[in-house]
């Protein structure tokens, strides 16, 4: 394979987990601005404690996860009696005061004769595990499909069981889901607190494969992308998102001649895609169609 | 004195994200939507309208007119390729996305027509004078007299032509409105070019006193607008203009005291912190779990 | 077994109940009517949790049931059916009733019955109201509910599905479940409840 179609796939891997993160919380029924924060937060978690403290790498990674996943649970904690607008609103608050933040941290070190360490804008450069371990392009493509497919495992199995219906009911209709003697407060918390660990695992994965990261890459624009992909691949299957990403990443930055035209492609085709397919290509209805067209009728 | 000038500055420049407040609290009041395309398709107009200067030298009126033209022809645009065919009780979100991909669209138009990344504007009465020890600007006074102006039109739109009366009987029960007749879709495309005009105002004036158009004009107006909208309360009109001088004024502050690097954190901490606090904004009412299951009759 | 004592609820100026006493036994069958506006449907949001009353008391054998949440109350055995049906429209009814698969199959006779076994494999959008309805109905007796409201179960049914309908209720509600069932008609009330009762604007309840 090209180098160029190896980065090409690896970024949408690293993409997918952040859309993955969306997903779930759009499931439980609200909208967040604020997935890229954790995302950052897992990037910035792994940076720091592999140079500062000497962490192995996964520990790091399994740390930076822990941590987002708290802080998921946090703010939805905090923003347990807000929805619609001013949920996304809040998750969008969060964000930017961490990218904001993380502007203004500055504590630079030397390590083995390179500059590395948080600087503010100027981001955290060097972080060389890939180097270190002699890991090539291919090699990381592979750690992080590898990833990416025990996640969707898991996604798979978790679509399987109760909890998942009953958050699809939480999200869809809460009323109803109240009705059946469903407390739609764990579900949100739970999914929320998921999305964050999850993203914070994409984060981490990221900071690894590009070895360097600024608080810039990590603003509105990439929170509001995992939407865009979650929405046009559909809330039907976990394979959705990844669809999203697909067309994105996979179909429009690879056709170069396309590239400085890319948005205004992209901008209206999704516009046209979400008038056609308003619940996206993979949406839940489609999702139990396969699964009648699949499995036997009624009982036995 | 200091802080009385820090305050008189905060207010001014507080009156222009008041009129974007006012925009998004059109739309979200009335349609229940948020446009997120709003800020570039204002971004777009003016890119336009300079464009078209370049070529015709129109000049300032001529500039202000096509930039009110071409921002309601791109909110007729918006509402009917992102909100229009999502109408119904479920679309909220799927055209928030739908308004988002738009926005990467439009920024991206304007970027074409605006290849040096910068263009300067033109300003109008670049004078200053002092009161007292004041040191005030007059295009930002006008600016402020403008907001307070508009706002008065807004109002009587809203609440005196017969438009403003279907308006809101749509954004109180949409469903009830179309059976008696109303043609929402007129209405709702009638909603968009309004909101779009009364931003073109906005940006006409932020531009020239600022007297230059770069590409993050577009996310600028979305994001201020839709933070001093929450700040003051969803959908509340007096609110929106709350919430936008109360912005100002809190940026105007942390610049001075603090330094401008910790002017947006400041911002979005108070606006967490008042969504956690008192979600509803300083004028709003308290809000319901779920809005959804309060609107609708069970 | 649950009362509503002295409600008072008012929309918006306008009272619905100015003191509404209601009282339902263990078992007991009652039907509600009432012209529009009489605070039907208010009656039942208000018993489920859905709306909260202005004055007054509402207790579910020794339990208020002011401080509970809806699906705390619904946990508590008191189910209901939504006047405007509330289906998923992106399942198929056999993945709607929201019990445990052995459940289902323990009660695979009653759902022959009910006339909806055709339907299972179908969305919602594919089946006639009647047996959306009739879905609500046995969504909420699989759970097996110690109270069950029922809004409007038989609009827009005909005279047959009517019968068979009440056929229906009588063979398979258990006879410790309360029922009450509001209605604007009272055919079906007539054949299945042991007492009436009419709702009138600002009275208390009335048997007719």
């Amino acid at each position: 394979m090209s180098l160029y179609l190896v980065t090409v796939l690896t970024n949408i891997c690293l993409f997918s987990f952040i859309a993955l993160s969306a997903y779930l919380i759009l499931i439980v029924g609200e909208v967040s601005f604020g997935q890229q924060a954790f995302f950052g937060i897992g990037a910035y978690s792994l940076a720091i404690f592999y140079v500062y403290f000497d962490l192995s790498i996964i520990y790091s990674i399994f740390l930076g996860m822990v941590i987002c996943f708290c802080l998921g649970l946090l703010l939805s904690l905090l923003t347990i009696k807000l929805s619609g607008l001013y949920f996304a609103m809040a998750t969008l608050a969060f964000a930017e005061v961490f990218r904001l933040s993380m502007n203004l941290v500055r504590f630079p070190i030397e390590k083995d004769g390179r500059a590395t360490g948080l600087n503010g804008p100027e981001g955290f450069e060097n972080i060389r595990w890939i180097f270190e371990n002699n890991i090539d392009t291919l090699g990381f493509f592979y750690i992080t499909l590898i990833i990416l497919t025990i996640l969707l495992f898991c996604f798979f199995i978790l679509e399987r069981s109760f909890i998942m219906k009953n958050a699809r009911i939480v999200g869809k209709d809460l009323i109803l889901a109240q009705s059946l003697g469903i407390n739609p407060r764990p579900y949100r918390l739970f999914f929320i607190g998921t999305a964050g660990g999850i993203s914070g695992l994409g984060g981490a994965l990221f900071a690894l494969a590009s070895t360097y990261i600024e608080p810039a890459m990590f603003g509105m624009m990439l929170g509001v992308h995992s939407l865009a992909y979650t929405i046009i691949g559909g809330l039907g299957l976990p394979i959705g998102p990844l669809l999203g990403v697909f067309i994105d990443i996979g179909l429009l930055e690879s056709i170069r001649f396309l590239s400085e035209y890319r948005m205004i492609i992209f901008g209206g085709l999704v516009a046209i895609i979400l008038i056609f397919y308003p619940e996206g290509i993979i949406s839940p209805r489609i999702a139990s169609r396969i699964k009648r067209f699949f499995f036997s009728k009624g009982f036995k | 004195m200091e802080f009385l000038q820090t305050c008189l500055d905060g207010l001014l420049f507080g009156s222009a994200y008041s009129l974007l407040a006012l925009s998004f609290s059109l739309l979200f009041g009335v349609m229940k939507r948020v446009n997120l395309a709003f800020g570039s398709s204002l971004l777009l107009s003016a890119v336009f309208a300079l464009w078209v200067d370049s070529i015709l030298s129109v000049g300032i009126i001529g500039i202000f007119l096509v930039m009110l033209g071409s921002s309601a022809i791109i909110n007729i645009y918006v509402e009917k390729i992102c909100f229009y065919p999502h109408r119904g009780n479920y679309g909220a979100i799927v055209s928030m996305i739908s308004s988002f991909a738009i926005w990467m669209q439009l920024d991206d138009l304007s970027s074409f027509l605006l290849p040096d990344r910068t263009a300067s504007f033109p300003s109008f009465l670049p004078d200053s004078f002092f009161i007292i020890d004041l040191f005030i600007r007059i295009d930002q006074l006008f600016l402020f007299f403008i907001a307070v102006l508009m706002t008065g039109v807004f109002f009587y739109v809203l609440y005196k032509t017969n438009y403003g009366l279907l308006l809101r009987g749509v954004s109180f029960d949409g469903e009830l409105a179309r059976k008696l007749g109303v043609n929402s879709s007129r209405i709702s495309s009638f909603a968009f070019a309004f909101s779009g005009v009364f931003g073109a105002i906005a940006a006409f004036l932020i531009l020239s006193t600022e007297s230059q158009v770069t590409p993050f004009f577009g996310f600028w107006c979305t994001l201020k607008g839709l933070v001093a909208m929450m700040l003051g309360g969803i959908g509340s009109l007096p609110g929106a203009i709350i919430g936008g001088l109360f912005l100002g004024l809190i940026e105007s502050n942390v610049i001075n005291y603090l330094g401008a690097e910790y002017r947006d954190i400041c911002t979005y901490l108070i606006l967490l912190f008042i969504l956690v606090v008192k979600p509803g904004g300083i004028m709003g009412s308290a809000i319901l779990r779920d809005e959804r299951a309060a609107s609708e009759r069970i | 077994m649950l009362e509503l004592k002295s409600v008072k609820k008012s929309f918006g100026g306008i009272n619905v109940f100015e003191k509404l006493t209601f009282q339902l036994e263990k078992g007991e069958r009652v039907g509600l009517t009432g012209g529009n506006g009489t605070g039907k449907s208010t009656l039942i949001n208000l018993a489920t949790g859905f709306l909260l009353p202005d004055e007054g008391e509402i207790n579910f054998g020794n339990l208020s049931l002011l401080n509970l949440k809806p699906w705390q109350i619904a946990k508590l055995g008191v189910r209901r059916n939504f006047q405007s049906v509330r289906l998923s429209d992106s399942l198929v009814l056999k993945d709607q009733f929201f019990v445990s698969e052995q459940k289902i199959l323990d009660n695979l006779e009653m759902i022959e019955v009910s006339g909806i076994k055709g339907f299972l494999d179908r969305f919602p959008s594919e089946c006639p109201l009647p047996i959306l309805r009739k879905m609500e109905v046995l969504r909420a007796l699989l759970s097996c509910p110690s109270v069950l409201f029922l809004d409007e179960p038989s609009a827009g049914f005909s005279r047959t599905e009517l019968n068979e309908f009440s056929q229906f209720l009588i063979q398979y509600i258990p006879t410790s479940t309360s029922l009450v069932i509001v209605e604007h008609r009272t055919e079906l009330m007539e054949l299945v409840c042991t007492k009436n009762w009419g709702l009138f604007f600002n009275e208390p309840l009335r048997i007719i």
